[in-house]
């Protein structure tokens, strides 16, 4: 552990936990997180009884070096992408905790959280009003849009 | 890496196809070589697909699977391999080949690369297991392999072999009792290529860590100036300002990181003095310790001392956190005083606490009578004076040394050799 830089030791220590004790419905790809602990795949299920009951997702994590003070870069990948308001169809996620409200306190474990609740709390599926536009135009990195939470209720 | 049908890790095989007599499927994993050798074929009426369970001692990682599918001169051309998670009810298909050699190797595709081959003496054909099935294989308790085709023959398996790691989820004693089984013979079972770097962490079992208390609650670092929060955690103050900082970015006043709270002067983050007492002591105690080498410390806070000026300097609130470990040596009196005045001084004072002796200092003795100077036939006496045998006696009678007036008992009195 003695050569590992502070947020990789943050990084081994969440990993740790996450592997132990896991949100019910995610798994981490340990091996491809050890070989490089700065990128996380993680694979989500639908919860049951939800809309998107049955459904596998996967979830890229980038951190930078300057983590847990920054916020992680957290996009779906993969072929199937949810179809929910808040989440474009190239993967971003229109969250906020993922830019503004993101708090060092916060964790892989909490944003995996967050992320199902609001996929479990989604009531149409639909993608966002201005999806084609957003997906045209974006950075490639969602932290670099400047979001606009307008709607809290889904 | 273990072989994890090895007989020692006591795996277990069962198939609901009839086999012919002497070729039943338990000889797979044999520890019998002979037997072992024979292989599994499948009863002559039987007919693709043949499913052989292999339960295994306990969930691997999977790194490559060896199939040899020849038994005499009967073969099979296609494998689908099938593995199950603890807790899983169903098997996962994790790859499927046809093929045209003796046998297949599926391996890991993460590990292994045409170019990086496992190790393939018998020149089986290579093929990979799927790797969007990652969540089975990187974890699987039961591995299932389905015969799907044969050429011209019976379903049979002429041996196989099961490679990975323990997977990362198992529990140390998992770990020892596999390692335990394995070198149980004294036969060290594990493959050469191996990575080292497994092996360090296995091994080390005892590790000195620090307390958990003495780790900033968001970097788990040891820190250096504990700052405890209104929310009841404690973080380093470096940590404590780079939240701040962030907050500040976003033109926000700084707030707890764990409630998101606004600090208010009722409400903000306090120095940890007891905490940061205890870190310090320790780091003290361990610092024989090489890992407490890279721990941060503070240090007080570098300042020119300006002769003669006794205008007192102006102190910040962060200069009196930083040099508050520092305070309690105070040099208030400033370079006036002399060093060994200074010395003095501190010595003097109540605050100091020796911990070595003072030196007394003690008069030279020579060897000789103190009171006629004899010096032969001396006795000591325990105040270190030494008498000649007859003034001895003449002043035994009070018991008191006639030097420096001090009592003695007659059983202190030795015999002086010089």
């Amino acid at each position: 552990m003695a050569g590992l830089s502070p947020s990789e030791r943050r990084l081994q220590k969440e990993l740790m936990s996450l592997m132990k004790e896991p949100p019910p419905g995610v798994v981490v790809d340990v091996d491809l997180a050890e070989q490089n602990i700065l990128q996380w795949i993680i694979q989500m299920e639908g919860v049951s009884g939800t809309l998107y009951e049955g459904e596998q997702f996967q979830l890229q994590f980038k951190f930078s070096r300057k983590y847990p003070f920054d916020s992680p870069e957290v996009t779906f990948i993969g072929a199937n992408i949810p179809v929910h308001p808040h989440v474009y169809s190239n993967g971003h996620i229109c969250l906020s905790i993922l830019t503004d409200d993101w708090s060092p306190a916060l964790s892989v474990q909490s944003v995996c959280l967050s992320i199902v609740s609001m996929l479990s709390s989604c009531k149409e599926k639909k993608r966002p009003p201005d999806n084609a536009f957003y997906v045209k135009t974006c950075n490639k990195n969602p932290k670099k849009t400047k979001w606009w939470y307008h709607d809290d209720s889904v | 890496m273990y072989n994890f049908l090895d007989p020692k890790l006591l795996p277990t095989v069962s198939t609901t196809a009839a086999a012919v007599e002497g070729y039943e499927a338990d000889n797979l994993i044999s520890p019998n070589h002979v037997t072992k050798a024979r292989g599994f074929v499948a009863f002559t009426s039987i007919t693709p697909p043949v499913n052989i369970n292999f339960a295994l001692i306990c969930p691997i990682s999977l790194r490559y699977i060896s199939i040899n599918a020849k038994v005499g001169t009967q073969k099979c051309t296609s494998i689908e391999l099938l593995a199950k998670c603890p807790n899983h009810n169903e098997f996962t298909s994790i790859a499927q080949m046809n093929y045209i050699e003796e046998g297949v190797i599926f391996c890991n595709s993460r590990f292994y690369s045409k170019h990086n081959p496992p190790s393939n003496p018998r020149n089986f054909q290579l093929g990979y297991l799927k790797s969007h099935a990652f969540r089975s294989f990187i974890n699987a308790k039961e591995i299932q392999v389905r015969i799907l085709r044969t050429e011209w023959s019976v379903p049979c398996l002429g041996s196989v072999e099961i490679w990975g790691q323990i997977s990362k989820s198992c529990a140390l004693t998992t770990v020892k009792t596999v390692k335990h089984l394995i070198n149980k013979n004294g036969i060290i079972n594990e493959c050469d290529e191996a990575e080292p770097q497994d092996d360090g962490n296995g091994d080390k079992v005892v590790k000195f860590d620090f307390p958990d208390d003495f780790k900033d609650a968001l970097t788990f670092e040891i820190m250096a100036i504990p700052m405890t929060l209104p929310s009841g955690h404690t973080v380093d103050k470096s940590s404590l300002e780079k939240c701040v900082g962030n907050e500040a970015n976003y033109g926000r006043q700084g707030s707890d990181p764990f409630t998101g709270l606004p600090f208010t002067d009722a409400r903000k983050p306090v120095l940890n003095v007891g905490l940061k007492t205890r870190i310090d002591m320790y780091l003290l105690q361990n610092s024989h310790r090489k890992e407490t080498f890279s721990v941060g410390r503070t240090v007080g806070v570098k300042r020119k001392i300006e002769m003669k000026s006794v205008v007192p300097i102006k102190r910040t609130i962060i200069d009196a956190i930083q040099c508050s470990s520092s305070n309690y040596i105070s040099n208030d009196d400033g370079p006036s005083l002399s060093l060994e005045e200074a010395i003095a001084k501190a010595t003097n004072s109540e605050n100091f606490i020796r911990f070595t002796e003072i030196e007394k200092i003690v008069p030279e003795i020579k060897n000789e009578c103190a009171l006629c100077k004899v010096a032969t036939n001396l006795y000591s006496l325990p105040c270190k004076h030494l008498f000649c045998r007859r003034c001895l006696l003449s002043s035994t009678k009070d018991q008191i040394c006639k030097e420096c007036k001090t009592a003695f008992s007659k059983k202190d009195v030795n015999k002086f050799h010089t």
